[in-house]
């Protein structure tokens, strides 16, 4: 194939400034602001907060879901998960430091493997719905 | 000159790129961001933990232990690292890469639209200014206001067809574009385009024949045939992990999907809303209504854009799904290896596609149509404005949703011991950095995970007998575990990981122990180390190495000469070679099957049993070939739900209309329900096709023993006695009277 150059110069110039464009712009989109990490007392304070409502959360997702293990997992996380976003928010710290509290406070008293679940920190395998209606 | 500038690939790719560049615009601001749509989350953590493998720990991303308990990361569907795309990701970060994969995709997507065209479109100026279209349509805003990157991986469509078509008319480059696109799709992630594009390939493959002249067209078969085998030998390092997984843990996609024509029109003129945390229906494959109305022009000003046309319809009557009798998608469904068909709107994205040749034919046709230069000077102009105002709506959709995206900040945390978390899913992207597996997990298929893991364990390796000795980890990596461990008797040491076959042990014997990660040790001290290497991993390397090489081989020798008849031989010695490969890592390796998991009820149950246990006896007589064993109703828990358990057998063939139908009946002679309050609900109906979640009714192994296990909550249900009665048969409307229900219990409602 032969390269017409008085039109492919211009227009590979074009094709390179474009992609240059958003490389440049990719490299230096600014970097979100970090937020203040928590004390480790701020973190048990998150995690207590997240914890005060599991009990509840676990029961309406059994009946959201009556004798679907995985399902009623997932809806639990689901209220996990707006309770994280809200408490983060409402302390100034990222989601990432109320996962981390959370962690840690599932793991202040170490379990065995055959230790009593009462914290919903055994697994669930997933096993999606066979609907997608 | 509008000719020579569109035949320029240089200034197509120019145009080309100044659009991809329009289109991700609105993502470059805020490219450090993560997308926290609930699905980017989880496609998010896939790409984080193969880039942990690789950037931290200098390992090849085979095993993600960071989602689920452990994950077999080239074998999870949803992962998309097995692509060129990857090196992007390693490049800016996981973020900061998805607008740069998506820029170079769309690029490519236009030009591979351009030179599809080329091959039927004789005009490369109508080819030129249509081929955006596709590329910039709808879906692709969808996917990214979803972060589903994984979905940019059907820009390649269009080079997987002009592969095809190149192949049938005895081109050996063909077998490699198409070969080369397919393997990139499903490397990139795209589990769920593959059957989509596997079906537009052979329909494309239809079309190429039928349009060769009478005596090329047996000929076409051989370099076709070789084209599906490069397809999937190319792709064999992904293809084959995927299956694998799949095969040890299938999905069943049941329901019955559809969307009117009507409706399916507005996905593709309407304008695409955010509402309520996600996009609408209505332009989620938007291209507007002058792209259409090109469209149907072309067919009407060019015979040859009717059959495009047509094609372009029933991909519609596809993505009609069940709403149009009879069901093409229903049909397709049948077809083994596509039973997992869902979405059938997504079958859009190829009438689109296809869509765009008769619009194409109008742009080159009509300014043909008068004789005069003002005319076609004018025609042209008007044609041009008409498809930019298409690219324009479609630059708008896109933006509208990029702009709409809910967006997150994740900062990389201090590094610590890796250890299992209860995690949460919906919040994936935000374990990056803290070190910990998360094991709530959300995949498009079962996982095999064992219920047994945990996140809140004081140790991540431990003994089966704690009194046996000591573990504790000397060096861990994503696919490497170092345990001294010391025995005075003999135990299993446990990861609280999932177990996959591809782990081996250096010292003892590496075993499941219900789903975990186990290695079998003698008493004394043990320096263990395990691994993960698969064999769908290192074997479905060597084939792909194998079919390129095979590939390069065909390209070397020539553009034709494979496919001279005479060199048949040849041409299918190339493409068997990475077949041979394949079966003799099969037959030399002695990895353990990865077999496929029991089935389970979704409250945990085995599906299959040997005996009933602990239900009454009862029978039926029913008009399937089905026999009532036992049934069992459970009262009333603490959160008011009850448990049904159904034991029958299948005795004979059975539609895949037959069901299980349950019901749950206020007894008429109660008192009537409250007229106010929320105890109001009289009657539940938990008919179902598929028993246990796992297989339908008529796939059931015959002659075996069924256990389905299901519940109903009854809160909201009026006090007094209820009956849960039991049929089998087909259902369908008016269908249930006609069966003979089984009274199986009773339940008292407080």
């Amino acid at each position: 194939m032969r390269l017409d150059l008085p039109i492919a110069f211009p227009a590979i110039l074009v094709g390179a400034i474009s992609a240059g464009v958003v490389v440049a712009r990719v490299v230096t989109a600014p970097t979100p602001p970090s937020r203040p990490a928590p004390t480790a007392e701020q973190r048990r304070d998150l995690a207590a907060i997240v914890a005060r409502d599991e009990g509840s959360w676990a029961l309406s997702t059994r009946q959201s879901f009556p004798e679907d293990t995985w399902s009623a997992r997932d809806d639990f996380h689901e209220h996990e998960m707006k309770r994280i976003r809200y408490v983060a928010g409402l302390r100034g710290v990222s989601v990432q430091h109320v996962l981390r509290a959370i962690d840690e406070d599932l793991h202040a008293t170490p379990a065995r493997a055959g230790s009593p679940d009462t914290r919903s920190a055994t697994a669930a395998p997933c096993k999606p719905r066979p609907f997608y209606d | 000159m509008e000719e020579r500038l569109a035949r320029s690939t240089a200034c197509r790719l120019a145009l080309y790129a100044l659009l991809a560049a329009a289109m991700v615009w609105p993502l470059l601001e805020v490219a450090a961001y993560t997308n926290d749509f609930r699905d980017a989350q989880v496609l998010g953590l896939h790409e984080r933990a193969a880039v942990a493998a690789v950037a931290r720990f200098h390992e090849l991303p085979l095993w993600n232990p960071y989602y689920c308990g452990g994950l077999y990361a080239l074998g999870a569907p949803q992962s998309r690292h097995a692509s060129p795309a990857f090196l992007a990701t390693l490049l800016f970060g996981v973020e900061r890469a998805q607008p740069v994969i998506v820029f170079a995709l769309s690029v490519l997507g236009m030009e591979g639209t351009f030179r599809w065209l080329r091959l039927r479109i004789a005009s490369d100026s109508a080819a030129a200014r249509i081929a955006p279209v596709f590329a910039l349509s709808g879906q692709f805003a969808v996917a990214a206001y979803r972060g589903w990157t994984t979905f940019f991986g059907f820009e390649l469509l269009p080079w997987v067809l002009l592969g095809v078509t190149l192949a049938a008319q005895r081109r050996a480059r063909g077998i490699v574009i198409a070969s080369l696109a397919f393997a990139f799709i499903l490397g990139f992630g795209g589990t769920f385009a593959a059957p989509l594009v596997a079906i537009a390939a052979t329909v494309e493959a239809a079309r190429a024949i039928v349009e060769l002249p009478g005596r090329d067209r047996a000929r076409a078969i051989v370099p076709l045939v070789a084209t599906a085998i490069f397809m999937a030998t190319v792709s064999a390092v992904r293809l084959w992990p995927i299956a694998e997984t799949l095969a040890a843990a299938p999905r069943i996609m049941a329901g019955t999907p559809g969307h009117p024509g009507k409706e399916l029109l507005t996905f593709l003129w309407g304008t695409l809303e955010v509402k309520d945390g996600d996009v609408g229906d209505v332009g989620s494959f938007h291209v507007g209504v002058l792209f259409l109305a090109l469209a149907a022009a072309g067919a009407g000003i060019d015979r040859r854009a009717i059959p495009p046309l047509v094609l372009a319809i029933a991909f519609v009557w596809v993505a009609a799904g069940y709403e149009r009798k009879p069901s093409a998608f229903a049909a397709l469904r049948e077809i083994p290896g596509l039973s997992g068909l869902r979405y059938p709107e997504r079958f859009l994205w190829i009438s689109v596609l296809l869509a765009c040749e008769p619009a194409a034919r109008f742009l080159e046709a009509l300014p043909r149509l008068g004789e005069t230069l003002r005319w076609r000077r004018s025609s042209s102009a008007l044609l041009t404005v008409v498809v930019l105002v298409t690219v324009v709506s479609e630059l708008v959709t896109f933006r509208r949703a990029a702009l709409a995206r809910d967006l997150g900040a994740i900062a990389p945390g201090p590094a610590g011991a890796f250890h299992q978390a209860r995690g949460n899913r919906w919040l994936a992207a935000y374990h990056d950095g803290l070190d910990v597996g998360s094991l709530s997990c959300w995949e498009t298929h079962p996982v095999r995970m064992s219920p047994r893991l945990r996140g809140d364990l004081e140790a991540e390796e431990y003994l089966a007998d704690p009194a046996a000795g000591t573990v504790s980890r000397v060096a861990w990596s994503p696919n490497r575990l170092a345990l001294h461990v010391v025995l005075a008797r003999p135990t299993r040491a446990l990861v609280n990981q999932n177990w996959h076959p591809g782990w081996t042990a250096s010292s003892g014997v590496v075993v499941s122990d219900e789903g975990r990660i186990a290695v079998e040790l003698g008493d004394g001290t043990h320096d263990v180390v395990l691994r993960f290497l698969p064999r769908s991993a290192w074997g479905g390397a060597i084939v792909t190495g194998t079919a390129l090489a095979a590939l390069a081989a065909m390209l070397l020798r020539a553009r034709r000469v494979p496919f001279a008849r005479e060199k048949d031989v040849v041409t299918a010695s190339l493409a068997l070679a990475p077949i041979g490969i394949f079966g003799l890592v099969l037959a030399t390796s002695r990895e353990p099957p990865f077999p496929p998991s029991p089935p389970r009820n979704a409250n945990g149950t085995p599906a299959i049993v040997t005996t009933v246990e602990d239900a009454p006896r009862v029978t039926g007589h029913f008009p399937v070939a089905v026999t009532l064993e036992a049934a069992r109703v459970s009262p009333l828990d603490e959160v008011m739900n009850v448990r049904i358990d159904v034991y029958f057998r299948r005795t004979g063939p059975l539609g895949r209309a037959d069901a299980l139908f349950a019901h749950v009946r206020r007894r008429k002679d109660e008192p009537p329900p409250p007229e106010r309050g929320q105890k109001r609900e009289t009657y539940h109906n938990l008919d179902h096709h598929v028993i246990a979640g796992t297989f339908y009714l008529g796939d059931a192994p015959q002659g075996e023993l069924v256990h389905d296990s299901f519940g109903v909550n009854l809160a909201k249900s009026a006090p007094g006695a209820w009956d849960v009665t039991i049929g089998f048969g087909p259902l369908g409307p008016g269908k249930t009277k006609q069966v003979e229900m089984v009274q199986v219990g009773t339940v008292f409602v407080p």
